[in-house]
């Protein structure tokens, strides 16, 4: 590489002062400094600039109190009162039309939708809702910047609320998560208490260790979702259970090579077909 | 696709669902609001306000990976509100006051008052990557611009700190930013 100009080094300096030049610009760099004073001046002051910031930075601890402060008012605002409220009244609802004998599958259905649809109506007001308009309209707010990143139209996933649903038409079947309970949102291989897999046809549970543990969890947290008509066919399914007792059993199309839970289809992250095969061949 | 799923219970109003998953974030978005607003008291009224935002405003949420810049989107936004809100209402001499007067350690007040010197678009960068570690790309998700505004932004300023600190160390007037 040709020796840089002290303005090429200049406009470097940030980068490689925070080490994300490649290797062959940083030793470039590195060699100007070691003789042109002017540039290596500069780098020294800007380094004392970033130094002084993370040392700052370093330097701040939130208070305890406002854990606790956060924690109360977001477990009392309004908008879980305002769930409880239409939970109870649902609760209500249930017992009575169970005790009326009225109790059907036909009944069940409005229950969850009308639940939903109240959330709707109640977030469709405020400024959230000023800003997300502004948001799809294209619209930049005053500080110049979006509320929102520009999402894609997401799968709404209608959770249930009994432990385990059997979904008939795949055979495919699921533990849903306890209402109650919530399960540690970033499973790693630390808090994972076994993987099992089982073909849909039937027969015995495999269990998963070591580097095939590995890629499946990496698999099913880096999914994304997929069309939402994609065609599938569960052939596997895979029981996760945490150390703190959650438990998720996705069904798995290693056809497709697509993931599902909730009847949301997703596609999972590298490897896990090769993995599964592996498994249970 | 774990975080997905808290995401959607949070979503459908389940606070201790919300907590668990922005609890990760807290310490994090508490350091950045003290960045951009220099005083303890500020950054946490931001914090908590962002937070109860996000959680009315979770079900708006179409991609659950990009909940973390969500998060840090709507508290950069909140704090420049009360930036702007302090420059309506007070004084220029008296906007930033640091309430670290105990520990006046001359770098510490000359790096937080310089960084006070900064404008909101810069300022925001710096304390994203230098408070938060976070990376370009990342940060470029905060703000929702292209990366190469990021670098510009991060460049400029980390030039302008450099002079205003220069300035404080002379005694002078800080540069003219």
């Amino acid at each position: 590489m040709n020796p840089l100009t002290c303005k090429e080094v200049y406009e470097l300096l940030t980068d490689f002062l925070l080490e994300e030049l490649p290797p062959e610009k940083h030793n470039a760099v590195k060699n100007h400094l070691q003789y042109c004073e002017n540039c290596r001046k500069e780098c020294q002051q800007l380094n004392q600039v970033i130094k002084n910031l993370r040392q700052r930075a370093g330097e701040i601890e939130m208070p305890q109190s406002l854990e606790k402060q956060i924690e109360d008012s977001l477990l009392s605002s309004p908008k879980k009162s305002w769930k409880k409220i239409i939970s109870l009244a649902a609760v209500s609802l249930f017992l009575l039309a169970a005790s009326l004998g009225l109790w059907s599958e036909y009944f069940a259905v409005p229950e969850e939708k009308s639940y939903l649809a109240s959330e709707e109506a109640e977030s469709s007001d405020g400024n959230a809702a000023e800003n997300f308009s502004a948001l799809e309209n294209g619209n930049i707010d005053k500080s110049g910047m979006a509320e929102e990143p520009p999402m894609e139209q997401g799968i709404t996933i209608q959770e249930k609320k009994e432990n385990v649903v059997n979904i008939k038409e795949t055979g495919s079947s699921y533990t849903a998560l306890d209402e109650n309970h919530v399960p540690d949102a970033s499973p790693s291989l630390n808090n994972i208490q076994v993987i099992e897999i089982s073909e849909a046809e039937g027969g015995a549970a495999v269990s998963a260790g070591g580097e095939q543990a590995e890629i499946i969890i990496n698999s099913i947290n880096s999914a994304r979702p997929a069309d939402n008509k994609e065609a599938y066919r569960v052939t596997h399914h895979i029981k996760v259970k945490l150390k703190d007792g959650t438990e998720y059993s996705f069904g798995y199309d290693i056809n497709s090579n697509v993931i599902v839970l909730n009847k949301e289809v997703e596609y999972p992250g590298p490897g896990l077909a090769k993995v599964i095969k592996e498994i249970t061949r | 696709m774990i975080d997905e799923l808290m995401v959607k219970k949070a979503a459908k109003g389940d606070a201790s669902a919300f907590l668990k998953l922005s609890k990760k974030y807290h310490s994090g978005l508490y350091k950045t609001a003290v960045g951009m607003l220099g005083n303890d008291h500020d950054a946490a009224d931001a914090v908590q306000e962002a937070l109860l935002k996000a959680f009315r405003d979770i079900s708006r949420l179409r991609k659950p990976g990009q909940f973390k810049s969500w998060l840090y989107r709507i508290l950069v936004n909140r704090c420049i509100d009360i930036i702007r809100q302090r420059q309506r209402t007070t004084p220029v001499e008296y906007v930033w006051v640091p309430d670290a007067v105990e520990n006046n350690i001359d770098a510490k007040v000359d790096i937080s008052r310089a960084l006070a010197e900064l404008d909101e678009d810069h300022r925001t960068v710096v304390v994203l990557r230098f408070y938060q570690d976070m990376k370009i790309n990342d940060i470029a998700e905060v703000l929702n611009c292209p990366e190469g505004t990021v670098k510009s932004r991060l460049y400029r300023a980390l030039n302008k700190l450099k002079l205003s600190l220069q300035d404080c160390r002379m005694g002078g007037e800080s540069a003219d930013l």
